[in-house]
């Protein structure tokens, strides 16, 4: 089945200059926006940040400094992007494997808060101007300095205060800097809106789309003491009690959970442009950009699949005898220890699940074989027509069409195609629904019932994919100042093929 | 001589670190996945600490095939051997002391 928003596709077409085909193309939108080029204008300044409990809450962060108008990449955000004077985490720097680049930092915070700076781990930097501070030339209030970067190798980090930084960080002053590789390694395709074909430099780290999730935490009561101390006429400096440090918030890419399910760019927060909010399509490669940018390790849980390690801290883990083979391992969890980035790559086909979820009377076909055949043959697997039928499933007919048991086009896991679910599905009327739940257990909207669920249903998932939940497995995280659910939680989305993902709206 | 630790971090507040002194511990697996790169190496290592965050799993290997543990078979009473977490604010119940996350390990 095919669900595409025609009008939507022809405005992205026009904006390639690609001719929109007939049918429905897949536009796969990659999701880590941010801003590129060679000069930077960063100021750290003081604003607030909204939370779901209704908090309004003072912070500091890194923004666009007024008069600079950032380059915003990937190019579909263009017409959305903003980049205002604060903002939390810090604007998403994007540059290339060796490429240098200038970051200017102005100090609009409080002149209570002293000097700031930043550093940038993993990278090679050198400062001009500013003043020497204990692990960073910083920028004195109202004061600049200017940061040469190199960027000698791709990947993620991490970009945050040195100067009394258990304090900054944790007012919201960090970031992230993603390095793309110089050149694609050969076979890998990037996707119209992907920062890059590939994470690293060998075929292995090819993917499809990206999402970058920064995990912080923040105690609103440091917050009220800082903000408290700045309008207090009589302050001489700032004198604030961290420990015992005892967050209440927990925070992906700045927000919690629901707000971190809205869009990027979103108006509704308008210190908080990135959110955490990850789709894909079935067999889709995902590259995972995690960075721990708080205090506390968090087991970040994502359901659904394990994911290979590519790299950790930007460095790139290989076999020893073949270094075109990764060597870091799945994981179902990553603890996002503080200070340290790490790369994987996510996919889902539904396989394991062992019925067919597109629904074994849906018509649909996996490689080559329409549903209606495949059931009879999965009902009566021993005859030789099913054989046959079976065979061409499994990708082990000799047939090179269908090479591999995976659909070529949806990258359905064929084996399971026809097969029923082992279970019968409750009685529609007397179920609670789920907030993500798309209708019935299969996914995408089955047949011509485009309204699977009763009147009055928040339908969350439009497409009828499937929702996975990623989080921190550490519970207490996924509440948003004692209020479940909240905090570090969010749903990936398996949309049917064939759907179409707008990560701008 | 040879024991499996099936190992699994059900806590949903921190993160905790196991160490044994005097069984090392293999560790073959994380995540429920054996540990070996694409290229099919062997990665597994040895190591006298895990540390597991709620949601994770690891298998682990005790192997008492060395000699060294042969004093354990002959002298009638065994050796003991801890497993126990270096978290050590752990090792209690409420105020009692000497609780908590700590069991042992007997080689006979």
């Amino acid at each position: 089945m095919k669900i595409c928003t025609t009008n939507l596709l022809r405005r992205w077409a026009r904006l390639l200059g690609v001719l929109a085909t007939a049918g429905c193309a897949l536009t796969a939108q990659a999701a880590v926006p941010g801003i590129t080029g060679t000069a930077f204008n960063l100021t750290a300044s003081a604003d607030r940040i909204s939370q779901p409990d209704g908090a309004s809450i003072y912070a500091w962060g890194y923004g666009c400094s007024s008069g600079y108008t950032p380059t915003y990449a990937p190019a579909a955000f263009t017409t959305v992007g903003m980049c205002p004077l604060m903002q939390m985490p810090g604007p998403t720097m994007i540059v290339t494997e060796g490429q240098t680049f200038t970051v200017t930092l102005t100090n609009k915070l409080p002149a209570l808060a002293g000097n700031t700076s930043i550093v940038f781990p993993g990278l090679q930097v050198t400062p001009a101007g500013g003043v020497p501070g204990l692990m960073a030339q910083e920028a004195a209030n109202g004061g600049t300095v200017t940061y040469t970067v190199t960027a000698a190798h791709p990947g993620t980090y991490a970009y945050y205060s040195g100067t009394q930084p258990e304090l900054q960080i944790e007012m919201g002053l960090y970031g992230a800097v993603i390095v793309l590789p110089a050149t694609a390694p050969s076979g890998c395709t990037r996707g119209d809106f992907s920062n890059s074909a590939s994470a690293y430099d060998i075929a292995a780290s090819c993917y499809d789309r990206e999402y970058l999730f920064e995990f912080s935490e923040m105690n609103s009561r440091v917050h009220d003491q800082v903000e408290a101390q700045v309008n207090d006429p009589n302050a001489k400096t700032l004198n604030v009690t961290i420990e015992p440090f005892h967050p209440n918030y927990y925070l992906i890419n700045g927000r919690s959970m629901p707000d971190d399910m809205d869009t990027h760019y979103s108006a509704a927060y308008p210190h908080q442009p990135y959110n955490g909010n990850p789709h894909m399509h079935p067999g889709e490669r995902v590259l995972m950009r995690v960075i721990g940018q708080g205090r506390w390790q968090h087991p970040f849980h994502f359901h659904g699949n394990h994911a290979r390690v590519l790299a950790r801290d930007g460095n790139l883990l290989v076999a020893q005898n073949d270094p075109t083979k990764l060597a870091g391992p799945l994981l179902f969890t990553i603890p996002t220890v503080s200070g340290q980035t790490v790369d994987a790559i996510f996919t889902w086909t539904g396989q394991g699940l062992n019925w067919d979820a597109y629904g074994s009377q849906q018509p649909h076909s996996c490689n080559g074989v329409d549903v209606v055949t495949a059931r009879t043959a999965q009902l009566n697997p021993s005859s030789a027509a099913s054989v046959a039928v079976l065979a061409q499933l499994a990708g082990t007919s000799g047939n090179g069409a269908y090479p591999t048991p995976f659909d070529p086009t949806t990258h359905e896991f064929c084996p399971d195609h026809g097969k029923d679910i082992p279970v019968t599905p409750p009685d529609p009327n007397i179920v609670a629904n789920g907030l993500w739940y798309g209708g019935t257990p299969y996914l995408g909207l089955q047949g011509n019932n485009l309204t699977p669920l009763p009147p009055g249903q928040t339908r969350l998932n439009a497409n009828a994919g499937y929702a996975y939940m990623w989080h921190s497995h550490n519970e207490r995280e996924i509440t948003t100042n004692d209020v479940f659910p909240g905090g570090m939680m969010m749903m990936l989305i398996i949309d049917p093929p064939g759907s179409t993902i707008d990560e701008t709206q | 001589y040879r024991a499996l630790l099936r190992i699994s971090d059900l806590n949903v507040t921190e993160f905790h670190t196991l160490a044994t002194v005097g069984v090392p511990m293999h560790v073959i697996a994380d995540n429920a996945r054996l540990l070996r790169d694409t290229a099919g190496n062997d990665m597994t290592y040895y190591t006298n600490s895990i540390t597991l965050g709620g949601g994770e799993s690891t298998d682990v290997i005790l192997d008492v095939s060395g000699s060294q543990y042969d004093v354990c078979r002959t002298n009638g009473t065994g050796c003991t051997f801890f497993l126990y977490t270096t978290n050590l604010d752990h090792l209690s119940n409420d105020n009692e002391n000497f609780g908590g996350m700590m069991t042992q390990i007997v080689v006979k």
